[in-house]
């Protein structure tokens, strides 16, 4: 069966998303006001070229579609000829911004398997050489870090970057950009599942029925704001400690008919959870 | 319920990575560090607050694989103790920080609400932390009692000491100011990093211990028992005196059973001549902390006791606390003598 853990892939360009929209399966979105592919639990995103767009496009989504995303960030990027090559693909460990000199880290948590480099977020494209760029260029990482780490924690952040270029092209439009994705294409699968299958999502302590009779549970009791949160911190506790909550369902199957029952009975519920 | 732990091959080993700060590479420390770390992928880093501090970090996660911060500290070399940590008996009473956080992960620890970051951090500026050392030393408000220094408070140093000496550091100090002591408390079985140093009334190395079933369930990643008792009998066999700590005391299911053949465990195996002192103690953890650790969602129950507030920290009920220290205390009776048997409260 496969593993369904929600997949968040954001791209620059169409170009860059081309190939993993076919290689995915993904369908587009209709009626969202954000390019969006989809399928299964792989949704991309073409949010354009640039820092604002990045900014604009990845929060707008997030607050429409919100979710405990694996972000991954694929796109081609400027490379330093004396750590880089063309073509090849690099994980991003550091993300520096030019223009606020800000940096981020993705956590590097898993075994990748990819050579890693820190990249520099820029304004406009370099085209008079590396200089002092001593890593990757794009323009865009720091964007869809900054505008995705309030939603997502860094731990499910990754940013893999092609080389497309050493920094000293005039003239863009001759780079294959898709080739470039393509021949990464089975590598990106790869370091995806692999997330997927880590483990680093959290598991909540009470599954989702739990939660869902928990939830109807506090409804059928009318208990206060204070009194359920104590109650789902109880209930915690207790599956921590037994490994179950079962009998607790029964104890709320009734609406109590005045404050003082719901009351009284809330603390026959709270020793349960206690003992 | 998912917890992968590090054994499961989808995570880099620990220190994977070295985030090196601006500034830090000119110390000896940090070159003795990264030599003792080759296969590690140094990042240098503006700023160590920009890895350690960031928003977006999930402390359970980077337990999985934690990394190095090598960093320089500004200020705030030493702190005056706060009431959860415990003085026994000395007035001048400070703890210092040259690591933040700590290679294992108890799950009653207050770092896991302490912390934005489970990443460890190592301050390599070691003569400035002598440096101001030796002031509060001169400062001490009760000159005729030694200062007493915890070193290890948010992190345990000596379980470090293969990788960054400062244990050893701490100790060479001492021999030229003779008005400090250091309290070096520990879960490590690592006596061996320090095993040539002189034993020294300076130094008080204290060993944490708790009972096979409550170290499994909640000192799962520190050593073993066996071990830990290994290494105080090692110490103790090189002339050193030693603090046990027997702190905090978990009330499990039947605790006063386990904690009374634990500590006839103890006393079989562990000479009461070597032991300088005795702590004891039961779970407690500044509010804010314990607030921010269980929102962490570490799967331990420590975190859904029926606790109390006291003056801004969470604890056992006062009685519940004081059945559990008179218990511990009166088993050790005929082991130590009552002055030198401390207890939180």
């Amino acid at each position: 069966m496969e593993y369904k853990k929600p997949v968040l892939i954001v791209t620059a360009l169409r170009a860059e998303a081309n190939p993993l929209i076919e290689h995915f399966g993904l369908q587009p979105v209709k009626n969202s006001h954000v390019k969006l592919y989809q399928k299964d639990s792989i949704r991309l995103l073409i949010f354009g070229l640039g820092k604002k767009k990045a900014d604009a496009s990845v929060t707008e989504f997030l607050n429409i579609f919100p979710d405990e995303y694996l972000l991954v960030n694929i796109g081609i990027a400027g490379g330093n000829p004396k750590v880089t090559d063309i073509g090849d693909m690099y994980a991003v460990h550091r993300i520096h911004d030019e223009s606020s000199g800000r940096e981020w880290f993705p956590d590097m948590l898993i075994k990748h398997e990819l050579k890693e480099m820190s990249i520099t977020t820029v304004e406009s494209a370099v085209t008079d050489g590396a200089g002092s760029f001593t890593g990757l260029v794009d323009m865009e990482a720091s964007a869809v870090f900054e505008s995705t780490v309030k939603s997502i924690p860094s731990h499910r952040m990754v940013f893999l970057k092609i080389v497309s270029d050493t920094m000293d092209e005039l003239e863009f439009s001759g780079i294959n950009v898709p080739a470039l994705i393509e021949s990464h294409l089975s590598e990106i699968e790869r370091i995806i599942r692999l997330y997927q299958h880590s483990g680093i999502w959290n598991e909540p302590i009470l599954e989702g029925h739990e939660l869902s009779q928990l939830s109807d549970g506090i409804n059928t009791m009318k208990l206060t704001a204070t009194q359920s949160e104590e109650l789902r911190r109880l209930a915690e506790g207790k599956k921590l400690r037994s490994g179950t909550v079962d009998k607790l369902w029964t104890m709320m199957e009734h609406p109590p008919e005045s404050k003082k029952e719901r009351n009284d009975r809330f603390e026959q519920i709270r020793q349960f959870l206690s003992s | 319920m998912t917890d992968l732990s590090k054994s499961d091959n989808f995570f880099l080993p620990d220190f994977s990575h070295i985030y090196v700060e601006e500034g830090a590479e000119n110390f000896s420390m940090t070159a003795d560090i990264l030599k003792r770390l080759p296969s590690a992928e140094a990042v240098s880093v503006q700023d160590y607050k920009s890895v350690f501090n960031r928003s977006g970090q999930d402390f359970q996660a980077q337990k999985k694989s934690m990394k190095l911060i090598i960093a320089v500290k500004k200020d705030g070399f030493l702190y005056k103790a706060t009431d959860v940590v415990q003085d026994a008996g000395y007035r001048n009473f400070m703890y210092t920080t040259p690591i933040l956080n700590c290679l294992y992960n108890c799950r009653y620890c207050f770092l896991q609400g302490m912390y934005p970051s489970a990443n460890l951090v190592v301050f390599v500026n070691d003569l400035d932390f002598f440096s101001s050392a030796a002031i509060a030393v001169n400062e001490r408000s009760v000159k005729d009692e030694p200062l007493l220094l915890s070193v290890s408070y948010s992190t345990d140093l000596l379980a470090f000491e293969n990788v960054v000496p400062w244990t050893r550091k701490w100790m060479d100090f001492c021999e030229s100011n003779t008005d400090i002591v250091i309290e070096v408390r520990t879960k490590s079985a690592l006596f061996s990093a320090i095993k040539d140093e002189n034993p020294s009334e300076q130094v008080l190395l204290a060993w944490t211990l708790s009972p096979e079933v409550v170290a499994e369930m909640y000192e799962w990643d520190a050593p073993p028992i066996d071990r830990r008792i290994n290494a105080v009998q090692q110490a103790i066999e090189k002339g050193w005196k030693v603090r046990l700590c027997l702190d905090p005391v978990i009330p499990v299911p039947g605790w006063r059973k386990i904690y009374s053949d634990f500590i006839e465990k103890i006393k079989k195996d562990i000479p009461a001549e070597g032991i300088r002192d005795v702590t004891v103690g039961t779970f407690r953890m500044g509010k804010d902390f314990f607030k921010r650790a269980r929102k962490r969602m570490p799967p331990s129950d420590v975190y859904y006791q029926n606790y109390e507030e006291r003056n801004g920290v969470i604890s056992l009920p006062e009685s519940e606390s004081a059945a559990v220290a008179d218990k511990i205390k009166g088993q050790l009776a005929d082991f130590i003598s009552d002055d030198r048997i401390a207890v939180w409260d």
